[in-house]
Formats: structure tokens, sequence, C-alpha cells
């Protein structure tokens, strides 16, 4: 699973922005509104990657039970599939 | 209100000393009484703050100093919000500008010519965050003898094919939009100067120092005026805006960009001799004080600093600035104009700041000072007479 659409994320404060930019942009009026771990996600999701994949490198790069990644990932992905920015 | 958007315009840009506070007038914390907490300390009126830099066209470069404030400092979640969008439009926009930019200096290229990006799309990468710097269109200058075949190909390309490439009078560019929403404007002259006595000469000046520059690296890339040239360009710019309505900050931190980018490589010698020449030395000298006393550019990192005459900057000339606006964006709206009628009233108002500001002009730039005076009365009499004849 991937991205539907491309995104240039900018650093703003302590968030992240995600803006979709390039051809198919203009059929998405939206921005995404990310924090650290977010951010990190939707980085992964910018190529073709799969759940436990997402796990793997946010356990390496964070100080988090297995049981709590797990369950912020699979929040996030519901969250990305229901905007409709997941191409599967 | 002004201490507080020059705070956060040096954060944003990285001029900030590492030890300066957001001024205490704004944020009072101090003034508070032992019951209050820091959450019932007046808050400053950020409405006007980002009313006045999206004014200034600064409200994207200014986004991220914002958003990092401490919470309780930051503008309400709504304001925080519309700050986020206003920087993602700019970003797209962005995004559009450089593809454009790219597939068309490609082309170009291909074609053997030889084109020059000018201003915006040419100036962001020196911005600490490049894809919010404002942007608006594309600036492309191209030789006299490669016009022709260069602006027919631009045409082409934004499936305009029947467009006429021949300059037009009272002009410096023609215009090609692509996708309704990228415009670029097609230079056969390089600048609509402020000089007028001498626009002939600084047109051909800066052509040739755009004839002799180095092929690009790639064939997308584009090719931007030299820094030694394009301080000079920037900064008479500015000056035009200045004389013909009104200029945005932005502007002056362009001319600041450039300057911290070129600290080391510009040369003073070959600098002032060409301020002199196209007697834009005093100008120079009195608006550096915008950059080193509001913007926190080191006095040397500004070529040819003279403080005694940097001090002209201040004052009323610095709030003739903030009153007009990017092009005359916020004309009769500052420091509580903004409520009185579009009306004659309001011209006669802008008119006073605009005199004001002509009479210190002519004391760095006496060229066009009455013919501009001329035009500003004239401008406010037409609006009159226009008013009149739709009242009958």
């Amino acid at each position: 699973m991937k991205l539907k659409y491309k995104f240039y994320f900018q650093h703003l404060g302590d968030q992240w922005l995600g803006v979709p930019v390039g051809e198919e942009s203009s059929n998405l009026n939206a921005m995404l509104h990310l924090n650290d771990v977010g951010h990190d996600i939707a980085e992964m999701l910018t190529s073709d990657t799969d759940r436990e994949a997402i796990i793997a490198m946010l356990l390496d790069n964070y100080d988090a039970e297995r049981s709590v990644v797990e369950t912020y990932v699979d929040e996030s992905l519901n969250s990305l599939r229901e905007q409709g920015l997941l191409d599967s | 209100m002004e201490e507080l958007l020059f705070t956060i315009l040096r954060r944003a840009l990285g001029f900030a000393d590492r030890h300066e506070k957001l001024p205490s007038e704004v944020f009072p914390v101090s003034k508070a009484s032992a019951s209050q907490t820091l959450h019932d300390a007046p808050q400053p009126d950020w409405q006007s703050v980002i009313e006045l830099l999206r004014s200034h066209a600064l409200l994207a470069v200014s986004a991220d100093a914002i958003l990092s404030l401490p919470e309780e400092q930051r503008p309400s979640p709504v304001l925080q919000m519309q700050v986020m969008q206003y920087a993602a439009s700019v970003t797209q926009m962005h995004h559009k500008l450089n593809s454009v930019v790219s597939e068309v200096f490609a082309m170009l290229h291909d074609a053997g010519l030889h084109p020059v990006l000018l201003k915006g799309q040419g100036l962001a990468p020196l911005y600490p965050m490049p894809y919010t710097r404002s942007c608006g269109d594309i600036d492309i200058f191209l030789l006299p003898e490669e016009f022709q075949q260069g602006c027919r190909m631009i045409f082409d390309y934004c499936d305009m094919p029947g467009e006429s490439t021949q300059p037009l009078p009272n002009n410096i560019h023609l215009t090609a939009h692509k996708d309704d929403d990228v415009k670029i404007e097609i230079h056969y002259l390089p600048a609509d100067t402020a000089i007028s006595d001498i626009s002939d000469e600084y047109n051909r000046w800066l052509m040739d120092n755009f004839r002799h520059l180095p092929s690009p690296t790639q064939r997308n890339v584009p090719t931007v005026p030299p820094v030694q040239v394009n301080v000079v360009y920037v900064f008479e710019h500015i000056l035009k805006h200045l004389r013909s309505g009104g200029v945005g900050l932005r502007q002056f931190i362009d001319w600041m960009m450039l300057l911290h980018a070129g600290k080391d490589t510009i040369d003073h010698n070959l600098l002032r001799h060409d301020l002199q020449r196209f007697h834009l030395l005093d100008a120079w000298q009195v608006f550096g004080g915008i950059l080193v006393y509001q913007f926190g550019l080191p006095e040397s990192e500004f070529p040819l600093w003279n403080a005694r005459k940097a001090r002209h900057s201040q004052g009323r000339n610095l709030e003739y600035i903030l009153f007009s606006g990017n092009l005359g964006a916020t004309l009769g709206h500052y420091k509580g104009y903004y409520y009185l009628p579009p009306s004659f009233r309001r011209d006669i108002l802008a008119l006073r700041y605009s005199l004001r500001y002509q009479s210190f002009m002519y004391h760095v730039l006496p060229y066009d000072t009455p013919r501009r005076v001329m035009g500003d009365i004239k401008r406010v009499l037409t609006n009159q007479i226009k008013r009149l004849k739709n009242k009958k």
C-alpha cells in the first residue's frame, strides 16, 4: 500500500504539514496535519510498503511497547483509508 | 504590533539574536497580577499581525516562527489553521511554478537559447524554507536575438499558438498563461525602471551581464542573474515599487537574502561603481537601514554601510512602507484607516502619505520625483472625477 497522492512534507513549529503536490493535487482539496510519528508513517507510505514494515520502523525509532505502536499504526492507516488517501 | 512583526520575521529568516525574546509590551507576562496565570495575560493582536504579514506577502515565510512559539503565546487555533492553510497554498503553488520552470528551461536550452530566470522563482532558494516564499508568476528574460523564437516556443508550450510575439509599446514583457493558474512573463527588457532618465543604459547594462552567463549544469536548471548584478536589480525593483503604488517587506527580504548569500563574493568597489553610475548609491545606503535595524542583517554583511544615511530609513519612511504593503495591498488599511470608506477621503490620506514620502525620496533619488508627485495628484483627481460622473 502507498499514499494515493504525492505530498510535500514541511515542518512548521512542532508539527508537520503534508501538502498535496504534482499533477493529481488539484483533485485533492486537503492537507495532512501530522505529529512526528504521523510524519514518519506518511513518509514510509510515499513508496509501496505494508503494516509490518511500518511497525518495525517505528519500533526502531521510538521507545514504545509493540501493542501501543500497533494500535497507533492501525488507527493512522484507517484514518488515511477513510479519507481516501491510501491506494489499498 | 510592528515590533512583534519584525521579531517574528527575524526568527523566521535566521537573523534573530539567540537570546532575543518576544517584545515584552505585546506579551506583558511580568505585568500580570499574582492571581493571573500565563493564560490570563493579555494576548497580542494576532489578527492584525497576520493581516499585516499577509499584505506584505510574508505570512507563509513566518509560519514556522509563529507555530514554534510556546503554546500559550501562539495565535488562537483558528488563526494557526489559517496560517497553515496559507503556507500550504504557497507551497503548492511553488511546486506548480517550479515544474513549469523546469520544463520551459529544458525546452529552451534544448533549442540552444540562453534564457534567464528573473526575480521570484530564482530568489526563493535563498530562503531558509524556499517553498514558503510567496510566489506569483515566472519571469523569464530572453536575449533580443532569441526573443521571437523563445517566445513562440513558450506560447506553444502554453497552448497559445496564435499569440503575437511582437513587443508591446510601454511594456517590457509579453504574458503567457499555462493551465489558467501559472503566469509566465516573457521579458524583452529586464527592467521597467524607476530611474527613467537612464532606463536604456540600465537595461543595456543588465543585458550585457545576462549575455555572458555560464551554461547551466543541467538542461532543466534555470540560469539566474549573478549575485553581483542581482543585488542591484532587486534593489532597483524595490525603488520602482516604492514610487508606483507600494512595496512589500518581502522585496526587502529578497534583497537581504541575496546580500547574505553574496556576503563573501560581492565586490564592493564594483558595486559602488555600478550604484553610482545609476544614481542609486544614496538610496541603497538609506534603505540598508531597514535590513539591518528591522531584519537583523549584520552591518558587516551590508556592502557600503553608512549608519548616518541608514537612520533616514526609519520613522515615517518605514511607516510608509508598512502602510503601502505589497503592490499597495494595504494602502489605506494600515493603523485603522481600514475602516474608512473607499472614497475621496481615503485617496487624500494616501496622497498625503505619498507626498510626504516623495519629498523624502527627492533627497535620495531626485530624478523622477516631480513627475511622480504630479502623477499622484492626477490619480486622485481622476478618481474623484470618475466618482462624480458615476453619481450623476
